[in-house]
């Protein structure tokens, strides 16, 4: 007998409200529609009633978890307009702070991964070590989320000294490599519940457009940091991890090893950062008529930025495209012929961001 | 008259109600003591299962519109008698209940009904998330049972008795340890945790099959969880420990092997992840199967 | 068995959990409880201007003086009011802010008033300029370090004035 049964808007699975709503057969899903627009804040319309220096706060708060990949390309796209070319230390700091915004996102994601296949104790364990990324965060921010780092022409505040921080990292891939990524790929009744769960093909995924991990994961080898070099990964050197399997299990080995190469290119950016300004620009900003498109990737893929300015005070247009926004619609590609069990699992792993999406 | 007496204490005083609740919580509260240590945390104060029982006895009853309201509430009372009885014909050292010939049949039912309310629980919610935990607890009922059944039936095969205190008195010999290893494979599922927990998997189905229970019913299925726990270990500490001739002893080493028994079996479900419903299944026609066949084989050799 | 032996471990190590007394270090650049200090405030606007959710505020009582209004159930806790401000009158300080907002709306509201002075040229109530900002700008004993903004300005193009038309320098003396 079909029935319908409803995974959301707001259940234990989810950390943020969407909707699933599935059509089982006994424990098999027949088919899936996703529904989104739970936590629609309009931030693209405020964003044209704000200065310039108002909308990185608000545009900081797009999402929770990777706020500041949206207020660094909103920034970045404000530079391109007015021709600015932040300092190299500038650049530095970013991309450190952007790296560990992604250790905490891929922790974040591992623990409610864990938590999703009814493993606490991995749980427990991965978001203590996702502790030790936010207090270097705390430390260099002052913040545990929306770090307020990014203004217009380079960032707010300095790491003064980036040996500090090097001890937490080490503890970190210390956890990974020892606990974290042994017992995700390792641990029998895991591995039951993730490999060959929720697989999206290759020409799946290029049908859906995913990005980010969850097209990487299908052997899609596409990500920003590599195609378009920006901030300092021309000069850091970053390799993109990709995997063919294309299930829930290559999600997690890719966003671990992601994790693994994060670390590595915060430790070299900390160990090479040049001397110089914080900020290529004084005072408020000034941003001529002009338009630019900006593309950043963001802990769960490809972020897209188009920004407008008329010369006024306040941008004319802010045009967000989020990876979340891409990457939910796949979810029903995946769930349609596998068990109701995994249909939180496998929700869980494009890491669905929900802010993100509604804006 | 007397008879009636000793039925009445052994319900309701020892082994029954006044000493296998407090003896739940106590396990309830080693439990999750231990699960928190195992990974890091404190963990709750000792009297924390107490205090969720009494802090669900204050709250309201909510029945769902549409349910049968006699249904509804009598499910949680027959769980809790029905567990209790059949602690009540444990024979544990100072039970005033003679041991009757064919003893462990009615034990064995009784312990089914427990589970059957659960599956009635579920389907009588009209919540799908219910009736989705009702289902898969049905069909692990019928994937546990196997190993369950095979070890006890094994041992009155072995004792030449369907009596609980042949069983008891049965000579120590390989059958105890075969029959008791397919037992104690059964066990993680019988008590709902990880990872044969699918039944009660929160982050799927939001809660267990009582999902629409709250209050004084809530808290009579958690107390009948709490005695099943108690009737479980001891039960497998009764049958499978060979007993010596001081009651005391006995007691003790009984108490003391069910929570060892409970610590082996929180340690895997801290180490291990949710299986599906058909890989649990499968775990348990096949691996169960496997100690099954292997338990009857060596009592019909002997 | 990774989990087995970390789960073990953790048996044998203290808790994880930190009691309500444990707290955590607070980092010395947290954006914790904010703080204005009347004497450098300038009432140039600039904090009312970079604050997205509009957490501060200024209100005139005219000729008297100039109130800065903070509301921290606004305050995001940005800190680009403190980062932008141009004679540093705002800092967030590492302490834990207090008086945080409930749906009341009972949060810590401040209030830092900013007197005017009379212009010491032409008596025109002005903000005063920060003592720092003054001696930079125009030494310590100069006559100007009372004027109004207007009578600056007049003073600036006297100067420039004497100093292309040195005759000129005598009509100031004495319209002085």
């Amino acid at each position: 007998m079909p029935y319908s049964f409803p995974l959301g808007p707001y259940h234990p699975a989810l950390e943020e409200p969407f909707k699933v709503k599935v059509q089982c057969r006994g424990e098999v899903i027949d088919s899936a529609t996703v529904e989104v627009g739970f936590s629609f804040r309009g931030i693209e319309l405020l964003a044209q009633k704000r200065n310039w220096v108002e909308v990185i706060t608000l545009i900081e708060r797009v999402c929770g978890i990777c706020s500041n990949t949206h207020a660094m390309t909103f920034c970045m796209a404000a530079e391109t307009i007015a021709g600015i070319e932040i300092p190299k230390r500038a650049a530095h700091i970013r991309t450190i702070i952007a790296e560990l915004e992604r250790l905490h996102s891929h922790l974040l994601w591992a623990g409610v991964g864990a938590e999703d296949i009814g493993f606490h104790s991995l749980f427990m364990e991965v978001f203590s070590l996702r502790e030790l990324v936010m207090d270097t965060l705390e430390a260099i921010s002052g913040n545990r989320v929306n770090y307020g780092m990014n203004c217009i022409g380079g960032v707010h505040r300095d790491i003064p000294d980036p040996m500090r921080y090097l001890p937490a990292l080490d503890a970190l891939s210390k956890g990974l490599a020892e606990i974290v990524i042994p017992t995700f790929t390792e641990n029998p009744t895991a591995l039951a519940r993730t490999r060959g769960v929720g697989r999206l093909s290759r020409e799946q995924a290029v049908e859906w457009a995913v990005v980010g991990p969850v097209a990487r994961a299908s052997g899609l080898d596409i990500d920003v940091r590599k195609d378009q070099p920006y901030l300092s990964y021309a000069a850091l050197g970053f390799e993109s991890v990709t995997r063919p399997e294309g299930d829930v299990l290559a999600r997690v080995v890719v966003r671990a090893l992601e994790m693994v190469e994060s670390i590595r290119l915060i430790r070299e950016a900390l160990l090479s950062l040049p001397a110089g300004p914080l900020r290529a620009t004084e005072g408020l900003p000034e941003i001529p008529v002009g338009e630019a498109t900006i593309r950043t990737e963001a802990p769960r893929g490809e972020a897209f930025y188009y920004v407008a300015s008329e010369g006024g005070a306040t941008p004319a247009r802010v045009k967000i495209r989020t990876p979340s926004f891409v990457n939910i619609p796949a979810i029903e590609a995946m769930v349609t012929g596998q068990p109701l069990a995994d249909l939180s699992i496998i929700q869980a792993s494009v890491d669905p961001c929900i802010s993100c999406t509604d804006r | 008259m007397n008879t009636v007496w000793s039925y009445l204490i052994a319900f309701a005083v020892w082994p029954g109600l006044l000493f296998a609740a407090p003896l739940g919580w106590l396990e309830l509260w080693f439990m999750r003591k231990l699960v928190a240590r195992l990974q890091g945390r404190r963990g709750p104060p000792f009297f924390q299962p107490f205090f969720d029982f009494m802090k669900l006895l204050g709250k309201q009853t909510v029945i769902p519109r549409g349910v049968s309201r006699g249904i509804f509430l009598a499910l949680p009372l027959v769980s809790v008698g029905a567990v209790t009885a059949a602690l009540a014909i444990v024979p544990l050292p100072g039970n005033p209940v003679p041991s009757l010939p064919g003893d462990v049949v009615l034990l064995l039912y009784l312990m089914e009904v427990p589970v059957l309310c659960e599956v009635l629980a579920g389907y009588v919610s009209r919540s799908i998330y219910g009736q989705v935990a009702a289902m898969r607890e049905a069909l692990l009922s019928l994937a546990y049972n196997l190993p369950f059944l095979v070890a006890i039936i094994a041992m009155a095969q072995e004792a030449g008795s369907f009596r609980m205190s042949a069983l008891q008195a049965a000579p120590y010999g390989i059958v105890h340890l075969l029959a008791g290893v397919t037992f104690l494979l059964a066990l993680p599922a019988r008590m709902k945790l990880n990872p044969f927990s699918i039944a009660n998997a929160e982050h799927e189905i939001v809660a267990d099959s009582h999902i629409e229970y709250s209050g004084p019913p809530l808290a009579l299925f958690k107390l009948s969880h709490a005695v099943e726990l108690v009737l479980l270990t001891e039960l497998f500490a009764v049958v499978f420990i060979p007993a010596t001739p001081w009651p005391l002893v006995n007691l003790l080493v009984y108490l003391a092997a069910g929570i060892l028994v409970l610590g082996g079996v929180t340690l895997l479900a801290t180490a291990t992840a949710r299986l599906r419903l058909a890989q649990a299944f499968r775990f348990y026609w096949v691996w169960g199967g496997i100690a099954s066949a292997v338990t009857m084989a060596a009592t019909l050799v002997r | 068995m990774a989990m087995l032996k970390t789960i073990l471990g953790n048996l044998l190590r203290p808790s994880r959990t930190r009691a309500p007394a444990d707290m955590p270090d607070v980092p010395t650049v947290y954006r914790g409880a904010l703080a204005h200090d009347a004497a450098r405030c300038t009432a140039c606007g600039t904090c009312a201007f970079v604050c997205a959710p509009k957490a501060i505020s200024f209100t005139q009582d005219p000729g008297v003086s100039v109130s800065w209004h903070f509301f921290i159930g606004q305050c995001s806790f940005c800190g680009l009011c403190a980062q932008n401000c141009p004679t540093q009158a705002i800092s967030l300080d590492a302490e834990v802010p207090t008086g945080m907002n409930s749906a009341a709306g009972d949060g810590l509201r401040l209030e830092s008033i900013v007197r005017l002075q009379p212009c010491t040229r032409c008596g025109a109530a002005h903000v005063p300029l920060p003592d720092a900002a003054i001696a930079a700008l125009w030494g310590v004993e100069e006559a100007e370090r009372g004027y109004c903004p207007d009578c600056r300005r007049w003073a600036a193009s006297a100067r420039l004035r004497s100093a292309f038309i040195p005759a000129a320098a005598e009509e100031v003396h004495h319209e002085r």
